[in-house]
């Protein structure tokens, strides 16, 4: 009798860990309005006129995509320098990577 | 009882992984390609199957196995060199570090988390560069930082198994290119990761499916992330972080002061998840399971298949693997009823790690971890064993007579081994009775408990000294730390660790059912981990902790190998010492007992000459050496005088310029475990170089690029007097340097414009700052300037002097030319004046500054300024280490590439 609890112990675990699955919290995606600016095709001056974008980073964004080629996703220009999430966050809505 | 001699037949095992060693050593140093190896491995296996005398078979079985060596090692390196390899597309300039890419793989084993976001590991199989998609593998090792901006939204789930695509900058270039510090590709080589990148924002992860994965493998992932948490939570941040790293392999939670008092010790690896942790709780396990079945198969079964799953829950390392393939040999030489040589053992485990993955040679790791077991197997175990029969010793047919070693150490191991009980009862079961004379020390008058405790105290030490001993070598060449204190603390934290892990285990346990009861465990575990820190605290505050030292290079350097040759031969001579063989008088001076002194002789005189290294600094050349150190976005430079003083100004700092996210702290002084400028690279080039004093330290000013680091120089090296522009108390990095220097007793000196003296053999003439009061800033424009002055050749150090302090020092008619300028703020364009420039011109302008300034240092306008005056303009991060060197008449150029 001393001998039969362990391997049923250790097939319940394995059991029990085989039936749970596990699952993703989803991102929550922001539908953009009506008048969104491409940034992979947009000009400076029609960056720059985004909430929160100077000339500056207006420029970088262009310069960014004519070296590394365009943008896969709208989130892929905080990998410009000062593009912060909180910055990004402001913008969202207004741009679109087709 | 008499000691067999060792053969190839008693561990094979081992003798074959020397030879597949040997085989990987030679097949480093060689490019055969794999065919040529390979023939000739299977053709000396088939002669030594051949020749079937014992000579010829043993030697052709070696050398198959010395080829078959260099075949593993070519196979390996063709692995790692094929053309998708994103290790090869960097390496070979395709694509450079930093460089924003697209890349997609699949995320492989469990996420590690830290203070401020998870570590991943993926299998990277798709990149995107420049609007292009290539296919690749190898495996990448990703920071995503935890979402700054609150949104629960932006928070991604990083799970085994994830297929995710990730846009960033991946990183594989070396950085802090010096002689003596360890290059970035070869870290990540060891580690097995092609490059590494941290994420801007997890908002740049796409999480994009769910690939298959082993369940039951996941659940344990989560399960450990779980128990991540709960201890974070419910503990103090030190004793959590010393809990998550030495039960959960997560090191990530360490604060730095806690982890230093383990370095200093010498017993960090008891944070490491290794050998001494598989050890105990496969140990434990074996006990626990032995309780309820006496089958050894199902023993086997369920003590590997638990130690396996904790290995892979725990990050599956490098280290805590080999711990476990080393475990469940033995197990399994267990469950076959073969209670087989321990050190046999050992080289089966080196066998499949060497066939798995031949680079774990050069893995330090894996030579601390071989060398200590080997030191406690073959040294340790066996003079415990041999101490423990002279104790115990009755008369056995084996061994009828009284041991013939010394009185003194005969009863010493009667102390620790002789039971009166025992013997008395073993008279009852014979029919015989017999007085036998046992004159333990202190008389017999220890009690059962207390010889108990003292054996354990006393084997511990052993077996402890034993191994610090043995490792010594590879301490000072790896560390360069030698720790005598460690003997003690490794018993001391050892116990204390296990103590506080049983606490905080117990208080997960009863988390499930009662807070309060849980509470008091934690409770425990905390005060337990105040207690585990006391001894190492009071080591260290006194200084006695350990010292650092410096190692030999070049030829020297064959002291550590040379180390190991008495090592080995004493080991040898206890291996045959039998304390019971009749011996004459005439016997015990024979030459074995002469060579036995003459090698613990040698290991006594090779001790010191590794750990007091009386001849590693460089002897004095009669010429000046400046050498610009490559330290990323800060600056040090190291000056040896003709006469051989040093002087070292600045020392570097900051790391986390590179960082996008800082280490946030959460609560009073806890400071992440990261590495410091000061400790990886400065001291790592003066060890290097050989030296473990500085006979001057200069902080040109107070900004954490150049002054920071010189608190792990004043930490490592003697220092003989430091020197400061001027002493702001109110600036915290400056506060800090002074705290230690003054703990330390060190002598400070304030030098300021108008300052002429003589440093072994030079002029050195200061410039800049002014004089001010004692508390006045220490910024820029303060930055200490020298001039130094060796025969006809000059030297001008700049520290971050913008141009107002240029101005004012050319208005001063300060004398500014030199041979050789340190461009002032790393070629800020603050900096450098056309006023300036041509007032300097010197023939050489070195810039101190990374590869990749996240200030974008040096200007191109600064640059150009000091090409157009005809300047020869090196940086850092090009040129790696750049040092100069006159007799005062020639000026001699170098850099460091690797």
């Amino acid at each position: 009798m001393r001998h039969i609890p362990l391997p049923i112990i250790v097939f319940a675990l394995l059991l029990a860990a085989c039936s749970a699955r596990r699952d993703y919290t989803s991102r929550v995606s922001i539908d953009p309005p009506a008048a969104v600016v491409d940034i992979n095709t947009a000009s400076a001056a029609q960056l720059e006129a985004l909430p929160h974008v100077g000339q500056k980073t207006a420029e970088a964004i262009v310069a960014f995509r004519d070296q590394n080629g365009p943008f896969r996703r709208p989130e892929d220009v905080m990998l410009i320098r000062g593009m912060s999430e909180q910055r990004f966050a402001e913008i969202r809505p207004f741009i679109t990577a087709k | 009882m008499t000691a067999r001699r060792p053969s190839i037949q008693r561990y094979p095992a081992l003798y074959l992984a020397t030879a597949l060693a040997i085989g990987i050593l030679v097949g480093s140093c060689t490019n055969v390609g794999v065919w040529p190896p390979l023939f000739a491995s299977m053709a000396t296996a088939v002669l030594a199957l051949v020749l079937r005398s014992q000579l010829s078979g043993t030697v052709f079985i070696c050398f198959a196995f010395i080829a078959a060596g260099v075949v593993l090692n070519d196979a390996e390196r063709m692995r790692a060199s094929a053309p998708d390899r994103l290790r090869v597309i960097y390496d070979t300039g395709v694509i450079s570090s930093w460089t924003p890419v697209g890349i997609e793989g699949v995320v492989q084993g469990a996420p590690e988390a830290s203070l401020n976001g998870e570590f991943v590991n993926i299998s990277g199989d798709k990149l995107w560069h420049r609007g292009g998609e290539q296919r690749v593998s190898g495996t990448v090792r990703i920071f995503v930082p935890t979402s700054r901006s609150g949104d629960v939204g932006n928070e991604i789930s990083l799970a085994y198994g994830a297929r995710i695509r990730v846009t960033c900058a991946l990183e594989r270039e070396d950085e802090f290119l010096n002689p003596g510090v360890q290059l970035r590709r070869d870290i990540l080589d060891r580690m097995g990761v092609d490059a590494t990148c941290t994420v801007k924002s997890p908002m740049l992860v796409e999480h994009i499916a769910d690939e298959s994965v082993f369940l039951p493998l996941a659940r344990v992932y989560a399960q450990r992330a779980k128990l991540v948490e709960d201890l974070h939570e419910h503990l103090s941040p030190r004793a959590a972080g010393v809990m998550i790293a030495s039960l959960l392999g997560n090191k990530y939670y360490l604060d730095k002061d806690t982890a230093d008092l383990f370095r200093e010790g010498g017993t960090f690896h008891i944070l490491v998840i290794s050998g001494l942790h598989i050890t105990f709780i496969g140990g434990l396990l074996l006990l626990l399971v032995r309780r309820m079945t006496r089958n050894r198969w199902l023993e086997f079964a369920v003590t590997a298949g638990v130690l396996w799953a904790y290995t892979l829950a725990v990050g599956a390392d490098t280290p805590v693997v080999r711990a476990t393939v080393m475990f469940t040999i033995l197990l399994l030489g267990h469950a076959v009823y073969r209670q087989g040589q321990l050190l046999n053992s050992l080289g089966v485990c080196a066998l499949v790690l060497l066939v798995w993955r031949p680079s774990e040679l050069f893995d330090p790791s894996f030579q601390l971890t071989f060398v200590s077991v080997g030191a406690i197997v073959g040294c340790a175990y066996p003079l415990i064993e041999k101490l423990r029969n002279i104790g115990a010793w009755t008369p056995t047919p084996d061994a009828p007579f009284p041991p013939t070693a010394p009185p003194w150490l005969v009863s010493f191991s009667e102390m620790l081994y002789w039971n009166d009980h025992s013997w008395a009862y073993e008279q009852k079961r014979n029919v015989w009775t017999g007085n036998i004379h046992k004159a333990p020390l202190l008389g017999g008058r220890l009690r059962e408990w207390s010889r108990d405790i003292i054996r354990y105290l006393i084997e511990g030490i052993i077996v402890s000294a034993i191994v610090q001993i043995w490792m010594l070598p590879l301490s000072v060449w790896y560390f360069h730390r030698v720790s005598f204190a460690g003997v003690l603390l490794n018993l001391w934290v050892g116990v204390w660790v296990a103590v506080e892990s049983f606490a905080a285990v117990m208080g997960i346990l009863l988390g499930n059912f009662s807070d309060l009861l849980s509470a008091g465990f934690y409770a425990i575990a905390d005060a337990m981990n105040w207690v585990l820190l006391l001894l190492p605290r009071l080591f260290s505050d006194n200084g006695w902790a350990s010292f650092r030292s410096p190692a030999y290079h070049g030829a020297a350097a064959f002291v550590y190998l040379a180390y190991f040759v008495p090592l080995l031969v004493l080991a040898w001579v206890i291996a045959r010492w039998d304390p019971f063989k009749v011996i004459s008088a005439r016997d015990a001076s024979t030459r074995h007992r002469r060579i036995e002194l003459a090698c613990a002789a040698a290991v006594c005189v090779l001790i010191v000459i590794i750990a007091a290294h009386p001849l590693s600094a460089p002897s004095a050349d009669g010429r000046l050496h400046v050498d610009f150190l490559d330290v990323g976005q800060g600056d040090s430079a190291l000056l040896t005088f003709p006469n051989g003083e040093t002087l070292l100004v600045d020392g570097g700092g900051r790391q986390e310029y590179n960082r996008d996210v800082n280490g946030d702290s959460e609560g009073g002084n806890f400071r992440p475990d990261t590495r410091t400028i000061g400790e990886s690279v400065v001291s790592e080039v003066l060890w290097f170089k050989g030296y473990s004093r500085v006979d001057h330290i200069l902080a040109t000013h107070a900004d954490a690029d150049h002054i920071q680091g010189l608190n792990d120089v004043a930490k490592n090296f003697t220092i003989g007097n430091v020197m400061f522009g001027r002493t702001p108390l109110s600036n915290g990095n400056f506060a800090q340097l002074n705290a230690l220097l003054d703990g330390r007793h060190i002598p400070v000196m304030t030098i300021t414009r108008g300052d002429t003296f003589q440093l072994g053999g030079a002029t050195v003439e200061v410039l800049n700052p002014s004089p001010a009061a004692p508390d006045a800033p220490s910024d820029n424009d303060h930055s200490v300037v020298l001039r130094i002055t060796y025969g006809t050749r000059t030297f001008l150090m700049t520290g971050d002097i913008e141009h107002s302090a240029e101005a004012d020092m050319i208005v001063n008619n300060e004398p500014l030319a030199a041979d050789i300028v340190k461009v002032p703020h790393h070629g800020s364009r603050t900096s450098s004046t056309a006023e300036f420039v041509s007032a300097a011109h010197p023939q050489f302008a070195v810039i101190s500054v990374g590869g990749r300034s996240p200030f974008g240092h040096p200007h191109p306008d600064v640059v150009e300024r000091w090409r157009d005056a005809g300047v020869r303009v090196l940086t850092t991060g090009e040129n790696g280490m750049i040092s100069a060197s006159t007799d005062g008449s020639d000026l001699q150029m170098s850099r460091y590439l690797p």
